[in-house]
């Protein structure tokens, strides 16, 4: 397979097979299900932002007619004796996430679950939970970094102990973690650099906005197994996190994933079920859970807001002598901000022989921390494609330029200390420099920012099953759930490799009963992972479809080849007879006979996942009388190593752009001083709606994965990375304007120019 | 609290039902009558996924009371697609790939067609200004705009 | 003989950043490590491991080459 390979299916952009469900309305998302007898569920939240829980009272919630359950942290096992299994979370997550779902002894965010009921109608329950009587011993709310950080800080964790720290410390803290990555040494780098930039860089608690809030349906049956209905980015993760939290066997449990709308790495953790599967066992009830909007912001995981401190060196060549970072992320009310990853990827675009990058995972009395897309990765790269740029412009250098002159390539060692396999970076710099975006006119007022970004992209584990019809068509079974068309990918896969027309594949997403298991649909892992697990199940079909053919043409099943979705005796078989091809619809239709129904399944833990590079350029207007950004035009262009589905692929880099933009324009989480979060509405946390932006440019740029048979590298997440950067070099490229607090919105900008 | 019977036009069919005088319309069409097309993003009127034509206005179905619909004409996701043919503008997004997790695809697509059953030719600028009641946070909206100016050019008889 | 660089904690509990082990699988040497440091073996299951340059998750019977470079790094979360 190399980059040259033409083909059939692959890099067209058909109908996907849940497009016309879509558009009708049919589709079923979390909130669209019912089962009979069933009620509804709601949750008693915190109402205020740090405390003790000294008592409460279900009883008289109990008694309003029409509640049929009420449970509160008491009805769960002890948190800390939630044992960790393996599903991507370590034993100490789970007890976290324990606490998360369900209060224990403190409260750690406004917000926080203390109870829940479940009632005849959502007004029943709504009613019940003002009947339940809790008290508390309220404590002072560390409500950012440096209140957390303080000596004699209010402690969130009385047993915390910093991991990571050269010596264990004795005394607790809120720091949970620290990592610190170095090469080389600094002095030496910086005393090689010619202007030093440094600065310190802001941003903000921002939320996935998934449209879709979460919900759920959970029924208990009488011989104690359990069935969940949720909108969920991996119903085997639900699974697995609720039956932890329950305290029960995972058998026990089955997983439906709904039609999700939309996730973002929000809906890879669990908030509602273990407790809509605990309101269903003591009702005897199905019972329904949907969070509100409002609930959606004020307890479900934002991204940490974080601050990276850069100082960085260059010579006047544009290379770059050193670079120290140190970035401290809000974990919220739980350790586990995306600090280690906003570490690991602070740097990497770059080869650099001196560097040091520290960071700080610090947790404060906010929702828990939840990935968000590429989780940390926009952190840093904010900060140092901005330093990058304001050397950039001290020096007179092209911002590409430098870029291609300090870009890490094949064979660079990563700042994690991995080196790179073919990876594409220079290609997407080089393809921005010759788009015509890049040497477009501007107009007073307007500006260009350039910003370069990384992700990983992971492997992790995927199955899947392919059966075939009888009339020669296949269903591929697996269990990711479809955020951008992933059926469609898969759909497409499976007709190339099995050689067949894509209108004759059938993708489907199943239930952790029907299906194999599998990680979740994030990671930008779902196209590569699950997409490999589909090659290597078309791959056994088709060595059964070879031997049926062998055993009807009475040949050993190595003279048979596999064509254009035919069996074809090879040139030594066929020599002197007359031997037909026989197609997969034939060999389908026939199998009867040959040796029973056609199928094959795969399971793989994916290895080699290509890491995601990706350039942008942002053209912005600026009213200097407003302090208003307009975006004017924006290109993405992104490394898809293949591009599977086309026109979903562009989908990926538009919508990770654009939710960048928003985050560097508008989007940030207002508290007041007691930690309530004060702007809890779409209304109010302002995402972009189609007025705020122009056409989204794409270039997909393909060097091949040499660990996939298509060459693919994960694409989702990547395009939210640069965009922060992109967005806040126009604006200094516009109107000589250096934001580094995000978001630049027009308040904030226009102070800036009036003090200028 | 007893429920009010209502008497309606809903997707060109007279329809009764009952709802209890506090469900918002949002609430009525997908628990009473079970036309859960219509979705629930935010229930302050924010975000558009409710988006129905009342009387050919596009509406948020959660800022209306379900007992408001005495009398009126009412049309859904649901009633887009005709007699088993999808509507121009379903397969505009389809072709152009203008969803991608599809939870705000109905209140979309009912709210364009709004606007091209009054503006048959419309600019980008005009779509975008008619849809930023309509929140999307999968797409960037690039795709969706180009489906809308597809379809409307379909819908102008312009296309084979 | 594997050449082994860590990052984190695995640093302070080994004293130090890079260390050589005779090791021809991920298994084996986790399990040298693990003898060498038992307070670190439960962090060295979790960690995501870089093998000669390729990042993997749940590593364990991966073969090593004679000369092979593994990075413990933190675990890669999904989003």
């Amino acid at each position: 397979m190399s980059a040259k390979t033409t083909y059939k299916w692959i890099g067209s952009s058909p109908v996907r097979p849940d497009g016309v469900d879509k558009v009708t309305g049919r589709a079923n998302f979390g909130a669209d299900h019912s089962e009979p007898g069933m009620i509804y569920g709601k949750v008693l939240r915190s109402p205020i932002a740090h405390g003790r829980i000294q008592s409460i009272n279900l009883t008289p919630a109990l008694q309003v007619p029409g509640v049929l359950a009420a449970i509160c942290g008491d009805d769960f096992p002890d948190a800390d004796a939630v044992q960790g299994m393996s599903s991507g979370e370590s034993p100490a997550d789970m007890r976290d996430i324990a606490r998360n779902v369900m209060a224990r002894d403190k409260v750690l965010y406004h917000g926080h679950p203390i109870a829940a009921v479940a009632a005849m109608s959502p007004e029943i329950a709504d009613e019940a939970l003002k009947h339940i009587q809790v008290t508390y011993e309220a404590l002072p709310p560390v409500l950012n970094l440096d209140q957390a950080m303080a000596k004699d800080a209010p402690l969130l964790h009385e047993d915390q102990i910093t991991r990571g720290l050269p010596k264990k410390p004795t005394q607790a803290s809120n720091i949970a973690a620290v990592l610190n990555l170095k090469r080389g040494d600094l002095e030496t780098g910086f005393s090689q650099a010619d202007i030093i930039i440094e600065e310190t860089y802001t941003t903000p608690t921002a939320h996935q906005g998934y449209i879709e809030p979460h919900a759920v349906i959970a029924r208990c049956n009488e011989d104690g197994r359990a069935a969940i209905w949720c909108c969920t980015q991996g119903p085997f993760v639900v699974r697995s996190l609720s039956a932890q939290v329950l305290g029960w066997d995972m058998g026990r449990i089955k997983v439906t994933p709904s039609e999700i709308g939309g996730g973002f790495g929000g809906k890879t953790t669990i908030y509602l079920e273990p407790l809509a599967v605990k309101l269903a066992e003591k009702s005897g009830r199905p019972v329904k859970m949907v969070m509100s909007r409002e609930d959606v912001f004020r307890a479900t995981g934002p991204t940490s807001a974080s601050r990276t401190h850069v100082k960085l060196g260059m010579n006047k060549a544009g290379k770059i002598t050193a670079a120290d970072v140190k970035l401290e992320c809000e974990a919220g009310a739980f350790k586990g901000s995306p600090m280690q990853t906003a570490c690991m990827t602070a740097l990497t675009c770059y080869d650099l022989e001196n560097f040091n990058i520290t960071g700080y995972d610090v947790v404060v009395n906010k929702p828990k921390a939840a990935a968000y897309r590429a989780p940390g990765a926009p952190l840093t790269a904010f900060a140092v494609e901005s330093a990058i740029d304001q050397a950039a412009k001290r020096l007179g250098l092209d911002p590409i330029d430098i870029r291609l002159n300090n870009a890490a390539k094949e064979g660079t060692v990563a700042p994690y200390g991995a080196k790179f396999p073919p990876i594409g970076l220079v290609e997407t710099l080089q393809a921005a420099k010759a788009h015509p975006h890049y040497c477009a006119p501007l107009k007073p007022n307007q500006g260009r920012g350039i910003a370069s970004g990384f992700w990983f992209n992971a492997g992790m584990q995927s199955s899947a099953a392919i059966n075939l019809n009888e009339n020669g068509t296949a269903t591929v079974i697996t269990a990711s759930p479809d955020i951008g068309g992933s059926r469609a990918s898969m759909a497409l896969m499976t007709a190339e490799t099995l050689g067949i027309p894509y209108a004759d594949v059938n993708a489907i997403v199943a239930d952790t009963e029907a299906a194999g298991y599998c990680d979740v649909t994030g990671g930008s892992r779902t196209t590569f992972a699950t997409g490999r697990a589909v090659i290597m199940a078309a791959e056994k079909v088709i060595v059964s479809l070879r031997e049926r053919a062998a055993a009807l043409w009475e040949l050993k099943p190595e003279q048979v080849e596999w064509r254009d979705g035919q069996a074809h005796p090879d040139s030594e078989a066929s020599a002197g007879a007359d031997i037909k091809p026989l197609s997969l619809a034939e060999l389908a239709l026939s199998a009867a006979k040959t040796g029973g129904p056609i199928s094959a399944k795969a399971s793989l833990t994916a290895q080699g996942a290509g890491g995601g590079f990706g350039t942008q350029i942002c053209d912005v207007e600026v009213d200097p009388e407003t302090g208003k950004t307009e975006i004017i035009r924006f290109t993405v262009i992104q490394d898809a190593g293949k591009a599977i589905h086309r026109a979903y692929v562009e989908g990926q880099l538009q919508g990770g752009a654009v939710q960048g933009i928003g985050w560097a324009l508008n989007e940030e989480y207002i508290y007041d001083e007691k930690g309530c979060m004060q702007n809890a509405s779409f209304l109010d946390y302002r995402m972009p709606v189609a007025l705020d932006l122009p056409m989204i440019d794409t270039v997909i740029v393909e060097v091949p994965n040499p660990n996939h048979p298509f060459g693919v590298r994960g694409v989702g997440e990547t395009p939210i990375v640069p965009a922060l950067a992109a967005v806040a070099n126009a604006i200094d490229s516009a109107v000589d304007a250096r934001m580094t607090d995000l978001p630049i919105n027009p308040p904030k900008l226009l102070k800036q120019l009036s003090t200028a | 609290m007893s429920k009010q019977h209502i008497t309606t036009t809903l997707n060109g069919e007279p329809t009764e039902f009952l709802c209890d005088t506090r469900q918002t319309l949002l609430d009525t069409l997908r628990n009473e009558l079970r036309l859960t097309g219509t979705k629930e993003g935010c229930a302050t009127g924010d975000c558009g996924a409710c988006t129905v034509l009342l009387d050919g206005k596009a509406t948020c179905s959660c800022l209306v009371l379900g007992v408001e619909a005495e009398g009126k004409d009412i049309q859904t996701i649901e009633g887009v697609a005709h007699e088993g043919e999808l509507h121009p503008l379903q397969t505009a997004f389809l072709n152009n790939a203008a969803l991608q997790c599809g939870v705000c695809t109905p209140g979309i697509i009912v709210a364009a067609k709004a606007l091209l059953e009054t503006h048959p030719n419309p600019t980008e600028k005009e779509v975008r200004y008619w849809l930023s009641g309509n929140l999307c946070r999968c797409t960037g909206y690039d795709k969706i705009i180009h489906a809308v100016m597809d379809a409307a050019s379909a819908m102008r008889g312009e296309q084979p | 003989m594997a050449r082994v660089v860590f990052t984190g904690d695995l640093i302070r509990q080994f004293g130090t950043s890079e260390l050589t082990v005779p090791a021809r699988s991920i298994k084996a040497l986790i399990q040298a490590l693990s003898q060498q440091c038992p307070e670190a073996a439960d962090t060295l299951m979790e960690m995501a491991i870089s093998i000669d340059g390729e990042i993997h998750q749940q590593a364990f019977l991966e073969k090593l080459s004679e000369e092979a470079e593994v990075c413990f790094i933190p675990p890669i979360g999904a989003g």
